[in-house]
């Protein structure tokens, strides 16, 4: 190098040496080495809880299987398309993958993942409508861990009874009106979070964006009418302009900040809206319940993840071990306690000591009786972007609501078709 | 030839409205540029309860974000090694195959030059986001997942065509009789090019090293799926794995803090280069 | 290199054309030469970048079934980019890089300009003012983009300053410009780099003759600043517009691609990596590479036929 650069490069190198060396030398050994591991878990620490721990615990029993965590990307997005890429490839590098419960069906129609025994991994103490998404045509591909619905926030300092249907909540706007607030908001930013909430909203109006033979039947009245909710309040001002880029965490911030009557959000809210300290105005002053519907309780969508068995690793049975561990019982009551997570065990709600200590999952225990998942297809990215593209169209008014909903049927036809 | 300290004509003094213009020029640049770093900056120093206030300065100013990168699991000090390992690494190599090309490009005739400068250029068209699946394949194949050369080379690649370009461009500019007579002289042919050509070329080696070390140093797409655990992550797939309490907050002040992290060894960069773009031609032997 | 020719002075003997004095049996030895020092370079290209292109081009005859062995279907997955089911969202794609090449493009040089003559000129502190100004291109874009998205939040920071309520993520335009801005802030240092690194090429003695022909301040920059430093700029003009028209980080984590602001490498990846069609997303890459090299054509006969003039322009000198 020295020869053909003799100035800035070699001072460089030798500043970036010296750097090198400083940061190796801080370092030490890595945290996440671990060459006696089998199994290894592709997760990410947007999970919430203490992984690390419940891994130690594991592997100090099961010497033979160990496992060591490969942290992902916090972006869901960025955890799917680095599984993808080695699954495409075959590769084998994950054995198990921590999945979000939309990518189960198209993970599975490719045949990268491992059939689970429903019996093992999906017994009658879980919450069925979580089991549901990790199920495929009949077959479970993807062990249920942590679930959760939408739920209706409000401000019990305001409000004396919560809304059950959505004519209730427009009459109690006026509320909202009277304290300078901004009446309902939820997730209309043009992301996945989106698809979560038309879901809901044609959901809790009685429409269906597939049927239950998998035709799509979004194209009807109900939807239309699920829909106008969520364009009337926007054009009417219930709904403020700036929802159009909330995402969960935005919405929370505005609901704590004591901007909004109402808010539908999933459970972190309510921990992080109760937390002690001048970053919220409403610790206390806020309860949440199902959501309400057009004519009566509404439908809630169901988030969550899963655990499934990469269909390329080298090492299925230490994975399936492991998996069968961490969605016990035991150790997702505790993930619950720890997480304020809601998971999969029926049985985890019926523990008092945990539900004293997280009142919030009252409510969203109940909001689980009324839940449908997402719509289920092997093309899923294809059918949530088309929900998102023409229901943000209809949001922003660049569409009328009937139109959008024409040409979402049509777009999810052809997709349909190319399944 | 001029002296090397005549850099501005000294006939004239820059007369006082120059001066004034150019100095509200820099006052302004530098806020323009800098504004967005203030705020990450301060950003950076509030608390979870402050941070999404919008005071210019935190009211109780901490350093939790700080060490909620550097501690715990998310061992920033490895992503800061990796990334340095991985930039110098490709600024080096990439530096050395440029500086070949382009003297090549500039220096020599053969038929095909403008084909082969065509082709380079073509390589910088094509989707960067395209290539990547098959990229991972290959060095799937090669047992190059999680290892530095499978972020090093590629960032060669996607750096050459600048890289080229520019240099082809310095290349050609310069007095290449001053070579020959060096050659005259008794110098070898790369002891004249080194000694005479590249120092007059210092602007723009120095300026491309910069930015193909920046471009290596910035390099999220690829490193986002070969690199996978802590013994490779650079600096950019570090802070996209920071991660809040749930998956629905997004850890902000980690985001600002490692963003703040991540400038520090640039802005010594920048002001150890600075100078010898500066100084390229004055310390040029054009006597 | 005809520029010089129209300073006002050129310098004696700084910037003759080459010798012509190499014969027949040193052309073969520096044809050699040339081939052995392009070598690496070649070899680099062709394994990261030619190979996978190559496999993404071919893969693109092919359909996407769900499992299975893809089927060749030949130019249909282009029919259907350009003229059937995916035409709506290309040619919003197109369009929109387009608007976001040529805007981003012409104020960034215009102020990469700015930025190298002021860095060019300034004395006092102008280590601190160099350093400022490349900070931005050095900062990742990912970081960059998420700074800017949380400064245009609804109730952020940009909008607390201008004392207006505008939901920059909420409509078309805003949103537009909001990657304007977050892009320009970003990669106008890098033009100013390239720039700068021109003018410091420029000999003085050429603008102390001109100031002793008495040009003026604005004589001197057209003759000899813009010309000396156009190689330079050109070659900044034309990277920013290959990485312009291929812009995907920035819009993606400002707006991801709602508002009619998706562009041509945001349907490649929704198309490649969300929906997991190769052979479409092939496609796409493959039209959108011939649409940039379409733009550079086109850029290079307008304004950078020097980039390409080599030894046989010059000998015809």
């Amino acid at each position: 190098m020295a020869r053909i650069g003799p100035g800035p490069r070699a001072r460089t190198a030798a500043l970036a040496a010296g750097l090198v060396l400083a940061a190796t030398g801080c370092a030490g050994s890595l945290p996440d080495e671990d060459s006696g591991a089998v199994v290894t878990f592709a997760v990410t620490r947007a999970s919430g809880g203490n992984m690390d721990a419940i891994i130690d615990r594991y592997n100090e029993a099961n010497p033979d299987a160990r496992v060591r965590i490969v942290y992902l990307a916090a972006d869901a997005d960025a955890q799917r398309t680095a599984m993808v890429q080695d699954l495409q490839a075959r590769a084998g590098r994950y054995d198990v993958l921590y999945t979000d419960a939309v990518w189960t069906a198209e993970f599975a129609a490719r045949g990268w993942l491992e059939p689970l025994d429903a019996d093992r991994f999906a017994g009658p103490d879980i919450l069925p409508a979580a089991a549901a998404t990790g199920t495929y045509q009949g077959t479970l591909y993807a062990a249920p861990f942590a679930t959760g619905t939408g739920m209706l926030y409000y401000r019990s300092d305001l409000l004396d009874e919560p809304p059950t249907t959505w004519d209730e909540l427009i009459d109690a706007c006026a509320v909202a009106e009277e304290h300078d607030m901004d009446c309902y908001a939820g997730q209309f930013s043009r992301y996945e979070g989106l698809t979560v909430n038309a879901t809901e909203a044609i959901a809790s109006a009685g429409g269906r964006i597939f049927d239950e033979d998998g035709n799509v039947v979004v194209d009807s009245p109900e939807s239309r009418a699920g829909l106008e909710f969520l364009v009337d309040g926007l054009e009417q001002g219930r709904i403020p302009q700036a929802a159009l880029t909330y995402m969960e965490n935005e919405a929370r911030l505005a609901f704590q900040r004591g901007d909004l009557l109402f808010m539908r959000n999933w459970a972190f809210a309510w921990p992080a809206m109760e937390e002690p300290g001048p970053e919220s105005n409403v610790q206390g002053r806020f309860d949440a319940v199902p959501l309400p519907g057009l004519d009566g309780p509404g439908t809630g969508t169901l988030g969550g993840n899963n655990l499934a068995v990469s269909a390329y690793s080298g090492h299925k049975e230490e994975a399936l071990r492991f998996v069968e561990y961490v969605t016990s019982e035991s150790v997702q009551a505790e993930w619950m306690a720890d997480t304020n997570t809601p998971t999969s065990w029926q049985t985890n709600y019926e523990d008092e000591e945990l539900m004293a200590g997280a009142p919030h999952l009252v409510p969203q225990r109940a909001a689980l009786d009324s839940v449908l998942p997402r719509p289920q297809s092997p093309r899923y990215n294809d059918v949530t972007n088309a929900v998102q593209r023409h229901v943000y169209s209809a949001l922003t008014g660049e569409k009328t609501v009937d139109q959008a909903l024409a040409d979402l049927q049509a777009e999810l036809e052809r997709v349909v078709a190319s399944a | 030839m001029s002296t090397a300290t005549a850099r501005r004509p000294r006939g004239r003094r820059p007369a006082t409205w120059e001066t004034w213009v150019i100095g509200a020029g820099m006052v302004l640049l530098v806020l323009y540029c800098l504004a967005p770093f203030y705020w990450m900056f301060v950003s950076s120093l509030k608390g979870p309860a402050e941070i999404t206030v919008n005071n210019l300065w935190p009211d109780d100013p901490t350093l939790v974000n700080y060490t909620g990168v550097f501690g715990g699991s998310n061992d920033f000090g490895y992503a800061v090694r990796n990334s340095l390992v991985i930039a110098v690494s490709t600024t080096v190599l990439a530096m050395v195959i440029a500086v070949f090309s382009g003297y090549a490009l500039a220096r020599l005739r053969f038929r095909g030059r403008n084909l082969v400068l065509a082709l380079v250029l073509a390589c910088s068209m094509f989707p960067g986001v395209a290539i990547v699946t098959p990229l991972y394949q290959l060095f799937s194949d090669w047992g190059w997942i999680d290892e530095y050369q499978a972020m090093v080379l590629p960032n060669i690649s996607f750096a050459l065509p600048l890289a080229i370009f520019v240099l082809t461009t310095f290349f050609r500019e310069m007095p290449w009789e001053l070579e020959e007579a060096a050659r005259v002289d008794g110098c070898g042919p790369v002891g004249a090019f080194a000694r005479v050509i590249l120092p007059l070329a210092a602007p723009g080696v120095a300026t491309t090293s910069l930015l193909v070390f920046f471009a290596a140093w910035n390099e999220y797409l690829i490193s986002s799926v070969v690199s996978i655990t802590l013994a490779s992550n650079p600096v950019t797939v570090a802070i996209a794995k920071f991660a809040g309490d749930t998956e629905f907050q997004q850890p902000f002040g980690s985001q600002m803090a490692a963003g703040v992290v991540v400038t520090l060894p640039l802005v010594v960069l920048v002001l150890l280069f600075q100078r010898r773009i500066v100084k390229g031609l004055s310390a040029g032997s054009f006597r | 290199m005809t520029a010089p020719d129209t300073a006002s002075a050129p310098p004696p003997g700084a910037r003759t054309p080459r010798p012509r004095r190499r014969a027949g049996g040193e052309r073969a030895t520096e044809r050699r030469l040339a081939a052995l020092l392009l070598a690496p370079m070649l070899a680099a290209l062709g394994l990261v970048v030619a190979y996978p292109v190559a496999s993404a081009v071919y893969r693109s005859f092919f359909d996407d079934p769900i499992g299975g062995e893809p089927a060749f279907i030949g130019l249909r997955n282009y029919a259907d980019a350009l003229f059937g089911y995916g035409s709506e969202g290309f040619w919003a794609a197109l369009g929109n890089t387009a608007v976001f090449t040529v805007v981003t493009v012409v104020v960034e040089t215009l102020l990469g300009l700015v930025m190298a003559l002021v860095m060019h000129r300034a004395f006092r502190g102008r280590g601190i003012v160099r350093a400022s100004v490349l900070l931005p291109w050095a900062l990742p874009t990912a970081v960059s983009a998420v700074i800017w998205g949380w400064m245009l939040q609804p109730d952020g920071i940009v909008n607390a300053l201008i004392g207006a309520e505008v939901v920059w993520g909420g409509s078309e335009w805003p949103a537009k410009w909001s990657i304007i801005f977050a892009e320009v802030w970003k990669t106008a240092p890098f033009v100013a780099l390239l720039i700068l690194a021109g003018l410091q090429t420029i000999p003085p003695h050429l603008y102390e003759a001109a100031a002793i022909d008495g040009a003026s301040a604005w004589r001197r920059f057209t003759s000899i600043t813009l010309p000396l430093a156009k190689p330079a700029i050109v070659v900044a003009v034309l990277f920013r517009t290959l990485d312009a028209l291929r812009m995907y980080d920035l819009p993606q984590i400002l707006t991801g691609g709602a508002n009619n602001t998706e562009t041509l490498s945001m349907l490649v990846v929704r198309a490649a990596t969300s929906e997991l069609k190769q052979g479409y997303g092939g496609a796409l890459s493959t039209i959108t590479f011939l649409f940039v090299f379409l733009c550079a054509f086109l850029l290079i006969r307008t304004i950078g036929a020097n980039v390409f003039a080599g030894i046989r322009e010059e000998g015809t000198r």
